[in-house]
Order: structure tokens, then C-alpha cells, then sequence
């Protein structure tokens, strides 16, 4: 009974959907309208398999569950609808292609009945067949429109406009899939968007764009960017567009000798500006950050030796006096980022040459700004390259103390006391040879007044520290002298050698050329540079005649009577304190010299245990040893010199090979 | 020992003595143990007498580069290569001066023009080449390296390696050598490499 009733509902519906799906062939050429009318077809059928499930519902609790092989009514009806639909192909062909074209107008910006929509793949959604017979074509239509719509916006528009674009696209086919697509399609149709619009056009993009964007520092772009270029996978095409683009423009910074002066303050902004776009555009990515390192290591070793002298020489300015309005945790800030550089300088020996020899001045001369300041740079220089790149620099803080000390003993002592005249002042600093610059020794023949006092500091000094030996830096030496002028009374700070010439006017009132050198013995190219300091710089305590600016050998030299200033303590720059050419080279020099017994000594080291080695090799163990930046060229001299001086011999049969020569 | 009588063949024959190890000094026949060490020893000594010998000559107005080549003429330097190795080590330490190690470039430029004519198809522009370039004296070792690269450029410098033990100077003669030729030379050896698998795996066979 329940078998039989059951078979004439469903010949009964499949007449019934046999015919209503036959109707819709060769309906309305409109595909909206052909749309609504499967729409209501469909409507229809749900409407009336649950009226009729209502109606049988005893026949669909009873027969249907105890009987195998048979459907429910429902999913009778809807094999049904499936069965016919697939015999007429024209009204399934019709459907898909309605249904794309209605995305592909949503997509045009055209609004669209998304009901409509959403009830129809529901429908292929309940009968089974939305994967094979709508998601297939659907993806495929997808992905021709955006390859062709990549294409075009590409050549329309700039780089930070097409992601832009690309972004709010796939926002949209995230959409369509949360109002009327199936979940199951968002996967592959967004991943059908970015394949299109971003996957083939990342190299273009990063050509057309990466570096307008990076000039620009535009962060928000650039997030865009790597948030995008992460879902591709392209991540690292832009790592490799940052580096290169680093390393371009670092280059210009760094190769460009005009700009010297400026570029270590240029290549802190511009790491400054990496590392915002890094922390704001990037997430922080440690891949990028290693790049980063990795770029900027190359570009500041693109040049030998030249940036890490500036770069020494950009933290003298930093750490001399007279740097007003920099308040100290700003200066430590500036330090931290200086030092950020100085870890990519290989050659540490360079900087710490220029570095020395800068900060002698500034103990020397008393033009530090800040002592902590000093110290601190030290510590942070200690940690980066251990105690022994600092050791000699904090010998020089404990001679200044040292000194300090030594010069207040001395006031008290007996020595002074008694045989000092009265009206001069002297405080020394007794420098350890080796922790500072080594320093040309000049002569000069001092008046007698400082000469009697050098030699009582000479012989208090030596009762405390006996076996010393005490040298006098007569070039490093300077005074305050209290002159006066028919005009008034001054105070003038100047150099050892320009009071030793000064002081000749005590006795005199015109000298010659040849006078002053007999009278001094200073050098003459010295004396010469410290006449014109006196006579023909801003301040001119003496007169030269005839006038001009260099000194020839017949100059006369005449105390100013006339001299006015309009302070009482005036400093007369002295030229020797500015830093010659002849200063800088010989510094460059003694690094190379200092790098030269390194290699050797590492040499010797290496062929000293292994006795026997090729050539190879042994580049390879000096490269892993040796701590700065060296050319092949460089150590295969150095290994021919030692053959010459037979510590190596080349092997009888086999020049590729050294033996060491005990 | 009568130093105005000995001429060329004499001192020639007493440093060849001396390299082949049968060099006899007074008597000092007692080297056993670590007799490798003490050979040498005995024949850097050897040598430091002759040379002072040699340093002792009354000059007759020929000069050192004319007695070279009348020695060489006699020798039969064509068919032995390691007798002409020799020879070419041995003027090496005639063209020494005042007991230095080393030779001016001068002197040998024009011993290399001597003894490797014929011998070494780049000679002319070699001595070019460490006349303009060379500021300071040849080393023993870069003479001797040089005649090992002669014989290394018989057909062209391509497997020639940088990254080698050669002296400087000889990297630097290379590479002027390479810019000399210019990109031509580039491109036409990209192509020989590609066809001649021969001239691939050509290694420097050590004439020595």
C-alpha cells in the first residue's frame, strides 16, 4: 500500500516538474527575467514538495524509513527537478550564464538584485550541483576578468593607486561570498583575484612603484604593499626590491665625495626613515629587518675607510663643546644611533684612530662637552667591541684624572712652594705613551720663567714616580697671557708657541723673521703658520710689515699698540689645532702600517701550526681571521713579502702550496 | 780562494754543485739526523760564499748580462728543461747587488729579455708592463714564479686563476693583459670555452 502510493506521488511529480521545467525552454531572451521565472520555478517546487510532504507525512515517517533505497519525498522532488534540469540543458546554460553576467555587472559597479542571486545558488546549493555546474565556470569567468582587468588598470593608473584597488576588490569578492556565494567558494575566488591582479604583476608593481613609494616614506602605501604581496607570497621579491633600493640609494649618499660633510647625518635619516617604514609598514618583519642590516653593511663599506672616518669624526662634533640646546638624553639618542652605524663599518681600526685622536684633543684642550657624555660613548663602544678596542681610550680618561690629582699635589707641595715665582699658574697632563695619538716632537726654546717651572714639575714628578721618563708635547701645550695694551688690558688664549713668541715682545719692540727663530728655535713652517695666527688672522696682537698674508723671510714684526677687542678674554686661533691634510693621511697611514704586522703576524700564526698549506686555504683561515675589510691582492703581497724573508717557501713541487720555514 | 781567475763556466759549475746537493764545505760531513734541514742550511751557505766570491771579481768591463749570454750559448739549454730552470735561477743570483736579495727591475727586464726569448710568448709586453708598473726590487720568488707562467701561456691565459698563489705582479700583468684585449677577446674565448671542452679542464701543469 505505502509502496504503491509512493510510486504514484512520484510519477505524479515527475510529470509535474517534467513539464514545468520544459516550459521554461525558449523563454524571454531577457536573462533577468529568464532568471526570476527559475527562480519562481524553483520557488514553486519547494512550495509544493512541503505541501505534499505535509500531506504525506505519515507515508514519509513510515514506508520511506523502513524501506531501503527510497528517497524522501523532498529529496525525491528535488532529484527530480535535478533530472530534468540536466535534460534540458539550454535552461541550465541560461541559468549560469544569467547568473554570471549579473556578477559580472555587480563587479561593473551596476547594482543588482543579490535575492535573487543568493536564492538561485542556494538552489544549485540543495540540488548538488553548484561545484560542477555554477563554481567551475564561475572561477574561470573570474579569473579572465580580473587578468584583463589587471592588464588594464596597470597601464592606467600608478602603483599605490592599482593596490589600492586591488585591496577594496578583494573586499568585494569577500563580500559576494558572505551575501550570496557559497562559503566554500571564498578559497579559490579570492585566491582566482590575487593570482590576477597581484601574482603576475608583483615584479611591475615593484619597478613602477617600490621606490616613489619609499622616497615618499609613504607608509600607509607601502603597508598596503606588504600586506597584499604577504598573501601571494611575494614577500620576498620585496625584501630583495628593499635591499636593492637601500643599497642604491645608499650609494649615492656614500659615494658622492662633495657630500662628505653631510653624510652621516644623511645616513641617519635615512635609517631613521628605513626603520619607520620597517616598525609601521613592514610589522617589524625580521627578514626585513636582517636585510636591512644586510644593505646598509654593503653600502657603508662601499667606500674604504672614508665613513668610518666620518663617522668618528660626526661624534666629535656631537660629544665637543659648544653643541648648545642639545639637551643630554638627546645626545645619548644620537650616540645610540651613531653607534648603530658604526656596527656595520668593518674597518673598527679606522674609527678608532680618528676617534682617538679627536677625543685627545677634546681632554687636551678641555673642549668636552660632557664627560658623562665621553663615558658613556666608551661603554657603549665597550660593549660593542669588548675591553681591548677601549682599553687605550680609558687610559687617556685616567691620565686626565691621574693628572688632575698630580697637579693639586703639586700646588701643596714643598718644591712649588718654595721655588716657584710667584704670578704663574701651570697645570700638566702626564699622558701615557701608547694610549694616545703619537704626536711629531717639536723643540722650542722656552723662556726662562717656563723652563724653571718645567723643570720643578719634572723633578717633583720623578721623587714620586721614579724610573719614569717625562717628555714634553710642546705642541700640545697652551696658555692664558695677560698683555697689556696701551688700549687696555686683555687676557688672550693662545698656544704654547704663540706665548713663546709673544713673550719675546716683553723685551722688544720690532723683530725680524730670522730674530724669532733664533730666539725660539720653533720650527719653521710651525713658526711661520704661528706668526700669521698673530699677525694676520682675526686677532691681531702683532703687526706684520709689510703687510700680507703669508710670512716671507723679510717680514718684520711689530707689537699692536693700537689693539682693540671688544672682550677681555680673547682666544687666538691658533692653525696648527685646526686638523692638516698631513694629520689625516698620516692617521690612514698608521692604520694601514698596524694592518700590515696584523696580516703577517696571522700569517706566520696560521702557517706556524699547520706547518704545511695551499694558498687557498690559507686565504681563506687569514679572511676568517682578520677583522677588517682586506683585498686578496693586500694578503698575497704581505705572503710574498714573508717568502722573501724566508718564514715561507712556495713547495719544490707545487707552487700552490706554502711551507713554513722554522 | 783566487777570486781574480774565476769566470762564468767556473761559477756556473760550482752553483749548479751547490743545487744538486754535492757541494763540499770544509770537511762538515757529519749531517744525519734531519738531513733535509741541514742540507739546506749548508747550501744557503755554500751559496752566501759564492756569491761573496762572485761579489769579488775584478771587473773586466763585460758585463754581467754579456758572460750570461755566452754561457748560455754554450749550454745545451733547448733540450733539458730542468737544466735550463736551472740556468734561469742562476741569473737570478748573478744580477744580485751588493749582497741584497733582490734584483732592481732594470736589471731584470733586461735578463728576462735574455734568457726567455723565444721561450715566452708575452715577453715584450711583460717587460713593458714591470718596467711602467714595478716601483720596487723583483723578488726571487716572483722571478721564479715567472718563468713557471711563461710556460703556463703558451696558448692563452683563460685558465689562468686569480684566486691562485701567483704573485701580484703577475695578476696585475694578467689583468692589464685582459684589458688590453678588450671585450673582443671576452666574447670570442666564451665561445672557444663552450666548443674545446679540452681547454676547460686544461690545469696548469707544474713545468717545474
Amino acid at each position: 500500500m505505502g509502496g504503491n502510493l509512493y510510486q504514484r506521488i512520484e510519477k505524479e511529480c515527475e510529470a509535474h516538474i517534467s513539464a514545468a521545467l520544459q516550459s521554461l525552454v525558449g523563454q524571454s531572451p531577457d536573462l533577468i527575467v529568464f532568471l526570476s521565472l527559475v527562480e519562481r520555478c524553483w520557488q514553486d517546487l519547494c512550495d509544493q514538495m512541503l505541501m505534499i510532504r505535509g500531506i504525506a507525512l505519515f507515508l514519509d515517517r513510515t514506508y520511506v524509513k523502513q524501506t531501503t533505497n527510497v528517497q524522501s519525498l523532498w529529496d525525491m522532488g528535488l532529484q527530480l527537478f535535478c533530472k530534468y534540469l540536466s535534460l534540458s540543458p539550454e535552461v541550465e546554460h541560461k541559468t549560469v550564464t544569467g547568473l554570471l553576467r549579473m556578477i559580472g555587472s555587480e563587479r561593473s559597479g551596476e547594482s543588482v538584485d543579490r535575492t535573487l542571486l543568493n536564492h538561485l545558488l542556494k538552489m544549485f546549493t540543495a540540488l548538488g550541483i553548484y561545484a560542477e555546474t555554477f563554481e567551475k565556470p564561475f572561477l574561470e569567468c573570474t579569473s579572465e576578468f580580473y587578468a584583463a582587468e589587471g592588464m588594464k588598470y596597470m597601464q592606467q593608473s600608478d602603483a599605490p593607486d592599482y593596490l589600492k584597488h586591488v585591496e577594496t576588490r578583494l573586499q568585494e569578492e569577500h563580500e559576494r561570498c558572505l551575501l550570496y556565494l557559497d562559503a566554500s567558494t571564498r578559497k579559490p575566488l579570492i585566491a582566482t583575484a590575487e593570482k590576477q591582479l597581484l601574482e603576475r604583476h608583483i615584479p611591475a608593481i615593484l619597478d613602477k612603484g617600490f621606490t616613489v613609494l619609499m622616497d615618499g616614506n609613504r607608509i600607509e602605501d607601502l603597508q598596503r604593499m606588504h600586506s597584499l604581496f604577504s598573501r601571494v607570497n611575494a614577500l620576498e621579491s620585496l625584501k630583495q626590491a628593499l635591499s636593492s633600493y637601500i643599497r642604491r640609494t645608499g650609494q649615492g649618499i656614500v659615494m658622492d665625495e662633495e657630500k662628505d660633510k653631510d653624510m652621516v647625518s644623511s645616513l641617519l635619516e635615512f635609517k631613521a626613515s628605513l626603520d619607520t617604514i620597517w616598525e609601521e609598514s613592514f610589522f617589524k618583519n625580521e627578514a626585513f629587518s636582517n636585510s636591512i642590516k644586510d644593505a646598509f653593511e654593503y653600502l657603508i663599506n662601499l667606500r674604504q675607510n672614508r665613513p668610518a672616518e666620518l663617522i668618528a669624526k660626526f661624534l666629535d662634533e656631537k660629544l665637543r663643546a659648544g653643541n648648545k640646546g642639545t639637551s643630554e638624553e638627546e645626545l645619548e639618542a644620537t650616540l645610540d644611533k651613531v653607534l648603530v652605524l658604526f656596527r656595520f663599518i668593518q674597518g673598527k681600526d679606522v674609527f678608532e684612530a680618528f676617534y682617538k685622536k679627536d677625543l685627545a684633543k677634546r681632554l687636551l684642550l678641555g673642549k668636552s662637552a660632557s664627560i658623562d657624555a665621553e663615558k658613556s660613548m666608551i661603554s657603549k663602544l665597550k660593549t660593542e667591541c669588548g675591553s681591548q678596542f677601549t682599553n687605550k681610550l680609558e687610559g687617556m680618561f685616567k691620565d686626565i684624572e691621574l693628572s688632575k690629582e698630580i697637579n693639586d699635589s703639586f700646588k701643596q707641595s714643598s718644591q712649588a712652594r718654595s721655588k716657584l715665582a710667584s704670578g704663574i699658574e701651570m697645570s700638566v697632563h702626564v699622558l701615557t705613551t701608547g694610549h694616545w695619538p703619537t704626536y711629531p716632537p717639536m723643540d722650542v726654546r722656552l723662556p726662562h720663567e717656563l723652563n724653571v717651572y718645567q723643570d720643578i714639575f719634572k723633578e717633583f714628578y720623578l721623587s714620586k714616580y721614579s724610573g719614569r721618563r717625562l717628555m714634553w708635547q710642546n705642541s700640545l701645550g697652551h696658555c692664558v697671557l695677560k698683555a697689556e695694551f696701551p688700549k687696555g688690558r686683555k687676557e688672550l688664549a693662545v698656544s704654547l708657541f704663540q706665548t713663546v713668541v709673544l713673550m719675546l715682545f716683553n723685551d722688544a719692540e720690532k723683530l725680524s723673521l730670522q730674530d724669532i727663530k733664533d730666539a725660539t728655535g720653533i720650527e719653521d713652517k710651525e713658526l711661520r703658520r704661528t706668526l700669521q695666527s698673530l699677525a694676520c688672522g682675526k686677532v691681531r696682537v702683532l703687526q706684520k710689515m709689510p703687510k700680507g698674508r703669508d710670512v716671507e723671510d723679510d717680514d718684520l714684526f711689530v707689537f699692536n699698540d693700537g689693539f682693540t677687542a671688544p672682550l677681555y678674554r680673547i682666544k687666538v686661533n691658533a692653525i696648527q689645532l685646526k686638523e692638516t691634510v698631513e694629520e689625516n693621511t698620516s692617521t690612514t697611514e698608521r692604520v694601514f702600517h698596524d694592518r700590515q704586522y696584523q696580516i703577517d703576524a696571522a700569517i706566520v700564526r696560521i702557517m706556524k701550526t699547520r706547518k704545511v698549506l695551499s694558498h687557498t686555504l690559507l686565504i681563506t683561515e687569514l679572511f676568517q681571521q682578520l677583522k677588517f675589510p682586506i683585498k686578496p691582492a693586500d694578503l698575497k703581497k704581505r705572503i710574498e713579502s714573508l717568502i722573501d724573508r724566508e718564514y715561507l717557501e712556495r713547495d719544490k713541487s707545487n707552487p700552490q702550496i706554502y711551507n713554513y720555514l722554522a | 780562494m783566487d777570486a781574480s781567475g774565476i769566470d762564468i763556466f767556473e761559477i756556473y759549475r760550482r752553483y749548479c754543485d751547490i743545487k744538486s746537493g754535492h757541494a763540499y764545505i770544509g770537511g762538515e760531513e757529519g749531517y744525519r739526523q734531519d738531513s733535509d734541514l741541514q742540507k739546506a742550511k749548508v747550501s744557503r751557505e755554500a751559496l752566501t760564499q759564492l756569491s761573496k766570491l762572485v761579489e769579488s771579481r775584478v771587473t773586466t768591463g763585460v758585463t754581467i748580462f754579456d758572460e750570461l749570454s755566452m754561457l748560455m750559448s754554450r749550454l745545451n739549454l733547448r733540450a733539458d728543461f730542468s737544466e735550463f730552470s736551472r740556468f734561469y735561477d742562476f741569473v737570478f743570483f748573478m744580477c744580485r747587488e751588493n749582497g741584497q736579495k733582490n734584483i732592481t727591475v732594470s736589471r731584470a727586464v733586461n735578463a728576462w729579455k735574455l734568457v726567455l726569448a723565444g721561450r715566452f710568448s708575452l715577453l715584450h709586453p711583460w717587460c713593458d708592463f714591470v718596467e711602467k708598473n714595478q716601483r720596487y726590487n723583483i723578488f726571487e720568488d716572483t722571478w721564479q714564479q715567472v718563468l713557471a707562467f711563461s710556460g703556463f701561456t703558451h696558448d692563452s691565459l683563460d685558465a689562468y686563476d686569480p684566486e691562485g698563489a701567483w704573485p701580484v705582479l703577475i695578476d696585475d700583468f694578467v689583468e692589464h693583459v685582459h684589458r688590453m684585449l678588450g671585450s673582443y677577446y671576452d666574447n670570442s674565448n666564451l665561445h672557444c670555452n663552450c666548443d674545446d671542452p679540452e681547454s676547460q679542464s686544461w690545469v696548469f701543469d707544474d713545468p717545474l
